[in-house]
């Protein structure tokens, strides 16, 4: 694990505490703010898992390589 | 025979093709056929995953729930979230190892990071156990859709019968190739028909999205809000966090990060996956759509609404796509069930029942054990009556009860076999009992406040099993 990880944390508690603070009569978008938070942290989940897997993939790609992933035929 | 009835019977007939076409020409070793030589890339391990997470529950039972429930429905959207969170670090490590080892299952990944033969027979028994009712949810919901589809002109058994012996056959020849390939129609098709309906339904019936949820309101006050008891905030985050926890543990699952060509993969599925998770937007939009122009559905009816609302607004060949589209959720994830409870029966119960050792014959007993599995899912589908119910609330509490036994294994520190067996057997005897007794912690401490006793009853499964496993293990160092 290395520090960057715990940016994982984020979307990860936007997720989880959504029904405690986003769960108000009002709407976002036409739709009812609860789903429009929850789409919401979706999509931050997405970039931060993209920012993560930036950061780590130079070191990644090159411990990968000597895993031996052999050119199979994709079928 | 209505032209509904022709597209949905057509496109079966297609994927059956597909499925077997893509098998020919592949060597058949049951690494292959079960795990796909271990040689998917990033576009065919996405088809796959999508293809067995997103079931016929997400397709008629989310449109369902937002029907029924309205707001706690909302909670599907984050428990795949998260559990692709935690699968960027997990997806990886199960790989790696299971590469170097050549392990095919679940069973057999547990079984070789503890040593012991019989905590993979445990886990083998906990995940079929699992599995047949979740194929059986799949059969049921394959019927349904025929024949409400066909307006009753072929019955949900027939459809059912057809069904599963299609699928057989297909999985019996293409393995995993077959799944995959057919995933990417299912996937396509189930794409436009969701995002299709999602946003033309509420226009059409309300005149948009704004007007469609006001109407929702007016017809049920509070429906778009949580409420304050039962699926309330606190049942709403734990349940999320268990859903997300077990999504992995289910064998099927666990075993599709064995068919990624390398780490990487699985790590750029992570990125994109949760993106998928949005096209459950669209089917609750479906759902509240149904609320107000097909009311009245009550109990396990509320599935049914999709289908209802499409009928009623369209013409026979949307019907018709929609219920393809429906077949195919049902046959990709009964695909992968059925390859996954086979190879787990004859690659770690059978083989460490009787020692076999020749490989070939090991494929094909797993092969064989294919109809065999499924011969015991159409007899619940049939004979279960409600218990499958209960069978189904069960399966998804007691995968959970695998994940500290896989998390604990990944890391340095090594743990007995015996105390990760003794947690997976309090877990499951904890869920076992409160789903036969419909137990819930509002029961158990009736005075306590609803923010406490709301919490989903499967914490207490997974905190049993924990105790249990450290419990043994302290019992175990002081011995050792």
């Amino acid at each position: 694990m290395r520090a960057h990880h715990a940016l994982a944390l984020i979307p990860a508690a936007a997720l989880l505490v959504a029904p405690w603070i986003a769960d108000r009569p009002t709407r976002a978008f036409g739709v009812p703010f609860l789903l429009a938070w929850t789409v919401g942290a979706v999509l931050l989940t997405s970039a931060t898992m993209w920012f993560i897997h930036r950061l780590d993939h130079a070191r990644l790609a090159e411990s990968d390589a000597n895993e031996g992933s052999t050119p199979a035929a994709e079928s | 025979m209505t032209i509904a009835l022709a597209i949905i019977a057509l496109s079966f007939v297609a994927a059956l093709a597909l499925g077997f076409s893509a098998g020919r020409g592949k060597e058949q070793t049951l690494e292959s056929w079960s795990v796909g030589g271990r040689g998917f890339g990033t576009l065919f391990m996405f088809l796959l995953m999508a293809g067995e997470i997103y079931t016929t529950f997400t397709f008629l039972g989310g449109s369902g729930w937002a029907y029924g429930k309205g707001a706690p429905a909302f909670y599907i959207i984050c428990y795949g979230s998260l559990a692709y969170i935690t699968s960027y670090w997990l997806l990886p490590a199960i790989w790696r190892y299971a590469k170097e080892q050549k392990i095919l299952t679940q069973a057999e990944f547990l079984a070789r990071k503890y040593d012991s033969m019989a905590l993979g027979v445990l886990v083998a028994v906990v995940g079929v156990v699992a599995m047949i009712p979740y194929l059986v949810l799949q059969l049921k919901g394959l019927g349904l859709i025929v024949s409400e589809a066909s307006n009753g002109a072929v019955s949900s058994g027939a459809a059912i019968w057809a069904g599963t012996i299609g699928l057989v056959a297909y999985v019996m020849v293409s393995g995993i190739h077959g799944s995959a390939l057919t995933a990417l129609v299912k996937d396509v098709m189930i794409l436009v028909v969701v995002v299709a309906l999602g946003l033309w339904l509420p226009w059409h019936l309300y005149g948009g999205m704004g007007p469609m949820f006001d109407a929702v309101e007016q017809a049920k006050p509070g429906f778009l809000a949580l409420p304050e008891r039962g699926l309330s905030a606190s049942w709403f985050s734990s349940t999320v966090l268990l859903t997300a926890l077990g999504l992995y543990m289910w064998p099927q699952n666990f075993a599709s990060a064995f068919s990624a060509r390398n780490a990487d993969t699985l790590r750029r599925n992570a990125t994109f996956m949760p993106l998928y998770q949005l096209v459950l937007l669209f089917v609750f939009f479906i759902g509240f759509a149904a609320i107000v122009a097909v009311p009245g559905l009550e109990g396990g009816d509320v599935d049914l609404a999709l289908l209802r609302v499409v009928k009623q607004t369209l013409p026979g060949w949307v019907v018709g796509t929609v219920g393809a589209a429906g077949v195919l959720t049902a046959l990709v994830p009964g695909s992968m069930i059925l390859m996954a409870a086979a190879t787990v029966l004859a690659d770690t119960v059978y083989r460490s029942a009787t020692g076999e050792r020749d490989a070939q014959k090991i494929a094909r007993i797993a092969k064989g054990l294919v109809p065999v599995v499924a011969g015991v899912a159409l007899w619940f589908t049939f004979r279960g009556g409600s218990t499958i119910v209960a069978l189904l609330l069960m399966g998804y509490s007691f995968v959970t009860q695998l994940f500290p036994a896989a998390l604990l294994s990944l890391g340095r520190r090594r743990y007995s076999a015996l105390s990760v067996g003794a947690g997976i057997c309090v877990g499951v005897g904890i869920v076992s009992w409160t789903t036969l007794t419909g137990a819930t912690f509002a029961q158990l401490a009736p005075t306590w406040p609803p923010i406490i006793t709301d919490v989903n009853i499967g914490i207490l499964a997974l905190g049993g099993n924990v105790c249990a496993l450290a419990l043994a293990e302290a019992v175990h160092r002081m011995r050792a």
